[in-house]
Parts: C-alpha cells; sequence; structure tokens
C-alpha cells in the first residue's frame, strides 16, 4: 500500500466531500428554517420539535454519503471527471429547489389535513421524509440524465470501430 | 482542459440554473417557510379548571391575541401558553383580533384553527369575542366571502359584524376593519355607530377592538385612513386602549392623545418590526397579551410561548372615572 501523500487526489476528495455537505445542508435546509423561526419567535426548543430535522438529517446524510462515494470514484477517471461534476452541480441545484418547494406546496395544500397529520405524529412524519425522498429521487434523475447525456457522444465514439476498418455492414456488403 | 460542446452548454446551464434556484429560494421559498406557520401542531392536552376566573364590576382579566388561524405548531404553541396562562391567572374572556383562519374557509378549518389549539380554553368556559381580520372575509367582498364571514360569526357566537359588549369595569367596542372603505371618504356607518356607542359608555374602561392597526410600524404598517376618520372619534371620548392585530408582531405605542395602541398580531406567524418614534416596545415574536384591570389601574403583560415576558406595561384611568 502506498503512503505517499497525493496532493490532488487530496482535492478530489475533499471537494467530492463538500459536495456530499452540500446535499446534507439543502436537504435540512427546510427543517433548520422552520426550527430557527419558531425558536426565534419564542417557541422553546425541545427534544420533541427536532422530529423533523431528524428526519431530514437521516435523508440528507445518506444521500450525501451516496454523493460523495460516487463522485470520488468518478473523480478518479480523467476522462469523465467534468462530467460527473457538472452532473453533481445540476443535481444539487435541483435537489436545493426541490427539497424546500416541494415540502412548501405540499404543506399548504394539505391544510386542511392538518387535524388528522397532528393526531398521528408518525404521518407527519411520514410525509415530511416522503417529500425529501421524492426531491431525492429527482436530483439522482437528474444527475443520471445529465451525466448520460454528457458522455453520450464518447460511447458513441468508442461503440464506432476504429478509422478504417470495415463495419459489419461493410463486410456483408463485400460479401454480397 | 478543454470543454467539450455539450459539457460547455451543461454547464453553463447549471450556472444559470444554478443562479434561478438561489434566487427563488432565497427571495420566497425560504422566506415562505419561515414567514408561515405549515406544519400541523400537536393538540395541547391541558385540562383546565372550568371558569376558575373572577369577575367583578372592578376586576377583570383577559387575554388578546389575533392572527391565529394557522393551526400549525406556531399557532399552538401561543394557544398553548394562553392556557398556561389561564392556569396561573385565568381569565373569562380571550379578545380576537382577527384573521382566525388562513389556508382555506371556515367551514372546514375551524376544527385545525380553532377547536384544537383552543381546546383547553373553550372547556374550560372561556368566551372569546372576535374583530374581523381581512382573511376572514377578504377585504373585496363578494357573496361567498360575506357568508364566509356568517359562517364564523355564527361558529363563534359573535353577535354582529361590530359590536359592543361589557365585562366588570370594561366596554369593549369592536369594529369589522375589513369592510371596504371603513377609513375612507364613503362607509361611515361603522364610525357613526362607534361615535354613539362611546358617548354611551359609562364605564371605567374603554376598549377598541379591531383587526387594522391605526399605528404599526411593522410590515403593513399604519392604515390608511385611520388616522383621519376613526382616531378623532377615539380621542374624543378618551378610548384608553385600542387593540388590532394584522402586522404579526407586538408593538405597543407611547400614549398618544392619552390612547396607547397596540398591535398583538403574534398568534401564529412572524413578520418584521421596526421601531417607529411613535414606538414605546415591539418585538417580532409570537405572543399573547394577558390583561389585569383591577379598579383604576390596567396592566398588561405580552407573553411569549416560552413564557418569555415581552413587554409589561401600566395604565391608569382617565380622570372622572
Amino acid at each position: 500500500m502506498s503512503t505517499r501523500f497525493r496532493p490532488a487526489r487530496a482535492v478530489r476528495e475533499g471537494a467530492a466531500a463538500l459536495y456530499g455537505l452540500a446535499a446534507l445542508a439543502v436537504v435540512v435546509a427546510p427543517a433548520l428554517i422552520i426550527g430557527s423561526t419558531a425558536t426565534g419567535g419564542g417557541v422553546a426548543p425541545s427534544w420533541q420539535a427536532l422530529d423533523l430535522l431528524a428526519v431530514s438529517a437521516v435523508l440528507g446524510l445518506g444521500y450525501g454519503v451516496v454523493c460523495f462515494r460516487r463522485l470520488r470514484r468518478q473523480s478518479t477517471e480523467t476522462r469523465s471527471r467534468p462530467n460527473a461534476w457538472i452532473a453533481a452541480a445540476h443535481a444539487l441545484v435541483a435537489l436545493a429547489l426541490l427539497s424546500s418547494l416541494l415540502l412548501a406546496v405540499v404543506l399548504h395544500e394539505l391544510g386542511s389535513l392538518q387535524a388528522p397529520l397532528a393526531g398521528q405524529e408518525w404521518t407527519l412524519l411520514a410525509l415530511w421524509g416522503g417529500v425529501q425522498l421524492v426531491a431525492i429521487v429527482a436530483a439522482e434523475a437528474v444527475e443520471r440524465g445529465v451525466f448520460r447525456w454528457l458522455v453520450r457522444p464518447e460511447r458513441r465514439a468508442q461503440a464506432a470501430p476504429p478509422d478504417g476498418a470495415a463495419t459489419v455492414g461493410d463486410r456483408d456488403q463485400r460479401r454480397t | 482542459m478543454s470543454l467539450t460542446r455539450r459539457q460547455f452548454l451543461a454547464a453553463a446551464a447549471g450556472v444559470g440554473g444554478a443562479a434561478l434556484t438561489g434566487g427563488v429560494l432565497a427571495d420566497q421559498v425560504w422566506p415562505l417557510l419561515g414567514r408561515e406557520d405549515l406544519v400541523p401542531g400537536r393538540t395541547p392536552e391541558l385540562v383546565l379548571p372550568r371558569q376558575a376566573w373572577t369577575t367583578t364590576p372592578d376586576r377583570l382579566t383577559f387575554a388578546a391575541v389575533g392572527d391565529t388561524g394557522t393551526g400549525g405548531r406556531q399557532a399552538v404553541a401561543v394557544a398553548t401558553r394562553m392556557a398556561q396562562g389561564y392556569e396561573e391567572n385565568p381569565y373569562g374572556l380571550v379578545t380576537h383580533l382577527g384573521d382566525i383562519c388562513y389556508y382555506g374557509r371556515i367551514e372546514n378549518r375551524f376544527e385545525d384553527v380553532f377547536l384544537r389549539p383552543y381546546g383547553p380554553l373553550i372547556e374550560a368556559g372561556v368566551d372569546v369575542e372576535l374583530a374581523i381580520g381581512n382573511h376572514d372575509g377578504e377585504v373585496y367582498f363578494s357573496d361567498a366571502r360575506l357568508d364566509e364571514i356568517e359562517t364564523e360569526l355564527r361558529l363563534l357566537g359573535t353577535p354582529a359584524r361590530y359590536y359592543r359588549t361589557s365585562h366588570g369595569p370594561v366596554d369593549f367596542f369592536y369594529l369589522d376593519s375589513s369592510t371596504p372603505g371603513l377609513f375612507g371618504p364613503g362607509a361611515t356607518d361603522q364610525v357613526d355607530w362607534l361615535d354613539d356607542a362611546l358617548a354611551t359608555s359609562t364605564s371605567q374602561w374603554k376598549v377598541v377592538c379591531l383587526h387594522h392597526p391605526p399605528y404599526s410600524s411593522g410590515r403593513h404598517g399604519s392604515t390608511p385612513g385611520a388616522e383621519e376618520k376613526l382616531v378623532p372619534v377615539l380621542e374624543r371620548h378618551a378610548v384608553d386602549l385600542v387593540l388590532a392585530g394584522h402586522d404579526h408582531n407586538y408593538e405597543r405605542t407611547v400614549p398618544l392623545d392619552g390612547i396607547t395602541y397596540v398591535v398583538s398580531g403574534g398568534g401564529a406567524k412572524l413578520t418584521p418590526v421596526r421601531p417607529s418614534r411613535i414606538t414605546a416596545a415591539a418585538a417580532s415574536v409570537l405572543q399573547y397579551l394577558h390583561v389585569e384591570v383591577d379598579g383604576d389601574r390596567l396592566t398588561a403583560r405580552c407573553i411569549r410561548p416560552d413564557g418569555g415576558l415581552v413587554d409589561r406595561f401600566t395604565l391608569r384611568a382617565r380622570e372622572g372615572r
């Protein structure tokens, strides 16, 4: 095992870790905003009030780790490095927007269902987590879609035969 | 490192999207999440002693709160503190300063926005009197909005759109400031009614309750026209205290021609307040006002959901009352 310090690799891994933290931050942002507003408004802090933050933190941490590992792996491949980072940036933008916007829309639209939601705490947590999971899935879809679109020309080129080589179709034509 | 055409396009779209998303989040979505109270609140589980208050001809304790109509966690936190305030110093009256229902119609949301948060106080027999707010029927009337207000008045047992009640040494005058043109040149019925009602009031204390504040340093600010149309009537009859909501904060003015104006609109949501030259105390907090009248002294405390004291003030009854 090599113990030599590699600055470029350390920078890449540090950047991947920062991205993972950013993904975590945008997922927990809505819960933090709601919690800090209430606390700033004079609601006493309590463990019970941290339920939404806990759900968001679990989801955000999970997704952050997935992003970190993927970016760290993709960053080692020189050719796909820009594609990986561009796709990741798109995913982060989508995640930031959807994780907050979807919650605001869904909670606003479900205003008439407050009593049943408040009556059974798990339904509120399931709703909160479910909406954020949808945002994560959408961000993941954006990441994969953008990445595939970016690497498509390379893959086409790889699938094509080297210059001068005959294609299967050419060979068939010659045979006839 | 050179970028391919696709990489360049995607990177440019990413930068544009990030800038746009950052703007939308910072300007719209995150402030909305902070400003509104969208997460349902847990039902308070307090059980209060029934009718534990004492009202005599010279003593009254009441609470004043406005803009409570979310049914969310912050609204429930304020309602729970009001119930705890009842435990410590019971009161038999809540003057509600309007906007009892947001995010829908009162028929559908009465349980969410009122019966559930205020259940302990309602079970204890506390009376609620409402000054109609703009979200209780919106500013511009239609048949549907009038129905909405009528439904609300029926559900709360409120006698009329504007009315007068007496409790111990205090006469309360409730206005419907959502009426179009209440402070404008055309509509004077309600102001005329107030003029007459105040003239015939013989109680030691006169308190006027309405939703739109005549004076405010909050987000909505002072209500246009109120200073010209309403304030002269209040001053002519030496009103002691004017309670209002609409701005989602707490503010007390210095006495203006002997009248103290209070905005107590922190019943569920929060908006900023910037103290002005007439402000004696102001804070952007969730709160309610706990008021004790004892003879010629009125003491009010503005209380946060965590029990913290935001403001405390004392008024003395006018000479000759």
